[in-house]
């Protein structure tokens, strides 16, 4: 279900009237939030729930673990029934009707995909009986660390959930390119068909971050099954971010929500700006990014384009669609979980406004960004163990960021180019942030924006040869052609409004500066942004770029 | 709190004024109404004696129909002059010239073409009308183009006849033979003819962008829930699908040249030479498309038929079509296609008793 859809608005205006219809209770709302959020994600294929639910066993169980080191009777009941269920329902609806015509997790031969269906019930048994059996030796043995057993534990079955998932063929290839090079001959394949699962990347930081979190102390866990499901799952931001701690949300829903009128408004305004930056920016902006891209995507040219402009405009307007894609979503997140009386964090604060490396970082995607710099930049010595290492942190952590965007070389590229960046910037001591509108810092933050344009090029291709003819288009054949000239036009015909609206946010030093204006003006402004919604839409609503990740 | 409700009145009065301009500024609308009426014989004809215009962001031309419903400056009547040669014309918005004035369009072009250097005096009998498939099209040969006496009947055909075909069910096949199977096709017609009565409706079709955007948008919407809840029939069984998707396109396209085959069979019948337009599709500037379901270049066709894609791909990326509204021809678009069709005319003696 995607937040530009039709069938999303009907969604949500069900969802939010029952919601405050039940405003007395908070627990009967979590309920009513978890049953919304299962159905908002089981939308794009109910399979991908049981996922969700492995993960929300492994925060639950780990977190209470950690913090009490065994859980009781009734904690266990809860978990492993919940566990037990969905994996039940998942085998029996596979073998009732799946209805789609590829299936959730197979081996290479498909025709055997529903007997692994099957084998998920005893298995699941016998992972829980292990499970048992782990707590009860734990506790024989008291010279063992609980807390750091079960946080290696949950946080090891998660990220192993991730790689299978999301890099398991990736890591698979690239280990038998390694073996076929240094022993001569290619060992026999092994390539599971899985689905990547919406939104994967983003739920399991979450929860890991949560893991850690009560294990450092931040926060107790939590008894409550449905509360922690709930934050797991919570709709507005599960399938894009933001990546919340659990510090910040859990909280929220373990009391009343009331909405003010302003905050209404300020909800209201985030979804429409979060609309209109997907809908008229990014979605128009695409065409033209695909027109020059997606020829060389599929490696079906493999010459330098005779117009370097064209390509540089490309480069430019992916910058634009990325931004206006990912903040577009994360606005909506905001907006609609404001609605509903939750406050999730900001995502992005003008990242193209940086100038540096470290603070386009502070600026863009910042829940991973701080979530990379809490949870591995920090513990492998941040910058407390001398240059070398604060470097060869400072590589590994963006180096992880990129692959974290996905199982592709490309992304691995782009994370280490940023990594080198940081050294650089760090090497020649500019670190900072622009605390003044100042000629020096208008030059410095052009200066930046090229280079982040630079990696969104290694972002963008799909392939290093397209990065090769690109940056060869910009650099040795930068012709103007009648195309280049018109993709640039189209360009700031959909992206004047953005370009505009962003500089007064800087200059006003206010993300939400449209509240201060007069009314008449602001009347304007939302009629502007309704209509441009309407009118410059594609039709059909496009999937966010985020969603693949 | 008194003027708390002044603002929201003067927001509530401001408004729709201010997006009308937002619109005509941002990117505006296609405003291509269109004036049908129930004729006599169950089809959508146009309007007669009708005045309109069309607007987009590239042009603003003037539509007029004579009290037949002909898009044409003067009254045709049904008996012929001896040294007039008639050309009857049946198709859609294409055929009938939207997006040029009456001057423009590939009628007049080809008009004008056919009358230099000749004995006799051509006159063209536009019928087409927006919306017609070639089930319609028969239907007005049969009913209204016969009267004319017509020497030539070209049939401008365009890719969504094809699908317009199946839809009007007005014909339909049955192991081969085309059987009439409904006397009556007129859709929404009943509607429009009771909103034209009234000035406002009229005004708001040709001049206002608000509403002729969420027409079109409601259009599109019924459109694809039509298309979503039919799909979602299908779905219930894959393999049964599998065979109509394969049935259902050998179909369309079966029915459509039974179709052409009964144009050309009435034409025959009534002494009358019979030739095919093939209007293609523009996919870029350069390239060009047709779905016709006929091989027209094999020697054993039966058809006249006529494509001007190769000498639209000699244009070299002019703007043959309006690529911002509807996809009609451009003036430039339409001297060419009228150029070809007087060019094809001539080579084939098609003005030429049968």
């Amino acid at each position: 279900m995607l937040f530009n859809s039709f069938t999303f608005a009907v969604f949500f205006v069900f969802v939010y009237s029952v919601y405050w219809l039940n405003k007395r209770s908070y627990k009967r709302q979590n309920f009513i939030l978890f049953a919304a959020s299962y159905i908002f994600y089981g939308w794009w294929d109910a399979r991908f729930l049981l996922l969700l639910i492995i993960a929300t066993f492994l925060d639950y169980t780990g977190t209470i673990l950690i913090d009490r080191n065994k859980l009781s009777t009734k904690q266990k009941a809860k978990s492993y029934a919940f566990l037990m269920t969905a994996v039940v329902i998942f085998v029996v609806g596979q073998h009732i009707d799946i209805s789609s015509d590829f299936p959730f997790i197979s081996s290479t031969i498909e025709k055997n995909h529903t007997i692994f269906g099957w084998w998920l019930i005893p298995a699941t048994l016998s992972f829980l009986v292990v499970f048992e059996i782990i707590q009860k030796c734990v506790l024989l043995f008291p010279k063992i660390n609980t807390a750091k057993f079960y946080l290696i534990w949950s946080v090891g079955l998660n990220i192993s959930l991730l790689g299978i998932f999301k890099y398991f063929n990736f890591f698979s290839e690239n280990f038998i390119s390694l073996w076929t090079w240094l022993f001569g001959y290619r060992p026999t394949e092994i390539t599971l068909y899985v689905v990547l699962p919406v939104g994967i990347s983003f739920y399991i930081f979450q929860t890991i971050s949560h893991i850690v979190d009560v294990y450092r102390k931040k926060i107790p866990s939590t008894s409550s099954l449905l509360e922690l499901a709930t934050y797991v799952a919570f709709f507005p931001q599960l399938v894009a971010g933001p990546i919340e701690r659990g510090a910040n949300l859990l909280p929220q829903f373990q009391q009343l929500r009331t909405v003010t009128p302003d905050q209404k408004k300020e909800a209201m305004w985030l979804i429409a700006w979060g609309l209109y930056k997907k809908i008229v920016v990014a979605d128009n902006v695409a065409q033209i990014v695909n027109n020059v891209f997606q020829p060389y995507d599929t490696l079906m040219i493999l010459n330098s384009p005779a117009d370097g402009l064209r390509c540089l405009v490309a480069v430019y307007a992916f910058a634009v669609q990325i931004y206006c894609d990912f903040s577009g979503y994360t606005d909506i997140a905001r907006g609609t979980a404001r609605l509903l009386g939750f406050k999730i964090m900001l995502n992005f604060n003008l990242p193209y406004f940086a100038i540096t490396p470290a603070d386009f970082w502070r600026r863009w995607h910042i829940s991973l960004s701080s979530w990379l710099r809490d949870y591995l930049y920090i513990p492998l010595g941040g910058n407390r163990q001398g240059t070398i290492a604060t470097y060869r942190n400072l590589i590994l952590t963006m180096l992880l960021g990129g692959l974290w965007h996905g199982a592709s070389w490309n992304f691995v590229f782009w994370g280490s180019y940023h990594g080198i960046l940081l050294i650089c910037y760090n090497i020649t001591g500019h670190r900072g942030t622009a605390k003044e509108l100042s000629t020096a810092n208008i030059l410095k933050g052009l200066f930046m924006f090229n280079l982040v344009c630079l990696g969104w090029l290694l972002f963008r291709a799909q392939n290093m040869q397209t990065v090769a003819i690109f940056s060869e288009a910009i650099v040795f054949n930068f012709r103007i052609s009648p195309e280049a000239i018109e993709s640039l036009k189209n360009l700031l015909y959909y992206s004047w409004f953005l370009i505009g609206y962003q500089i007064m946010q800087g200059v006003s030093g206010k993300l939400n500066f449209v509240n201060d204006l007069h009314w008449f003006l602001r009347l304007n402004i939302w009629l502007f942004i309704i209509t441009s919604i309407f009118r410059l839409s594609q039709g059909h609503p496009q999937e966010f770029i985020y969603f693949a990740f | 709190m008194p003027f708390k409700i002044y603002k929201v009145l003067f927001a509530i009065i401001y408004a729709p004024f201010a997006i009308e301009l937002i619109f005509r500024i941002l990117a505006p609308v296609p405003m291509l109404p269109r004036y049908v009426t129930a004729a006599p014989y169950g089809i959508r004809a146009n309007m007669p004696n009708m005045t309109y215009t069309h607007t987009t962001a590239e042009y603003k031309i003037e539509i007029r129909t004579n009290s037949k419903g002909i898009r044409s400056d003067r009254e045709i009547p049904y008996a012929k002059q001896p040294d007039i040669k008639r050309i009857v014309l049946l198709g859609d918005s294409f055929g009938m010239g939207y997006g040029v004035n009456l001057e423009d369009t590939f009628t007049a072009h080809m008009a004008k073409q056919l009358n230099q250097n000749s004995s006799y005096q051509v006159e063209v009998v536009n019928l087409s009308s927006s919306g017609h498939g070639n089930a319609e099209e028969l239907i007005a040969l049969q009913n209204e183009g016969l009267k004319f006496q017509p020497d030539l009947v070209i049939l401008a055909w365009h890719n969504t006849d094809i699908e317009d075909n199946v839809r009007s069910n007005l014909f339909r096949l049955n192991q081969g033979n085309l059987i009439k199977m409904s006397e009556k096709y007129l859709p929404g017609v009943k509607v429009r003819e009771f909103l034209n009565q009234f000035y406002v409706y009229r005004f708001l079709s040709e001049n206002s962008q608000i509403y002729n955007f969420f027409r079109n948008w409601a259009g599109e919407q019924v459109q694809e829930l039509l298309v979503h809840l039919m799909s979602a029939k299908k779905h219930k069984n894959k393999q049964e699908t599998q065979f109509q998707n394969d049935s259902t396109s050998k179909y369309e396209k079966g029915l459509t040249v039974a179709l052409l085959n009964e144009i050309k069979k009435v034409c025959t019948d009534n002494n009358s030479n019979f030739m095919i337009l093939d209007i293609p599709s523009r996919k870029t500037r350069t390239e060009f498309f047709s779905r016709i379901p006929i091989e027209y270049n094999n020697t054993d066709n039966p058809y006249k038929v006529v494509s001007p894609i190769a000498a639209f791909k000699e244009a070299k990326g002019e703007k043959l079509y309006w690529e911002r509204s509807h996809g009609h021809f451009t003036p430039f678009g339409c001297q060419i296609v009228g150029t070809v069709l007087a060019d094809f005319i001539n080579k084939n003696k098609l003005l030429e008793s049968m």
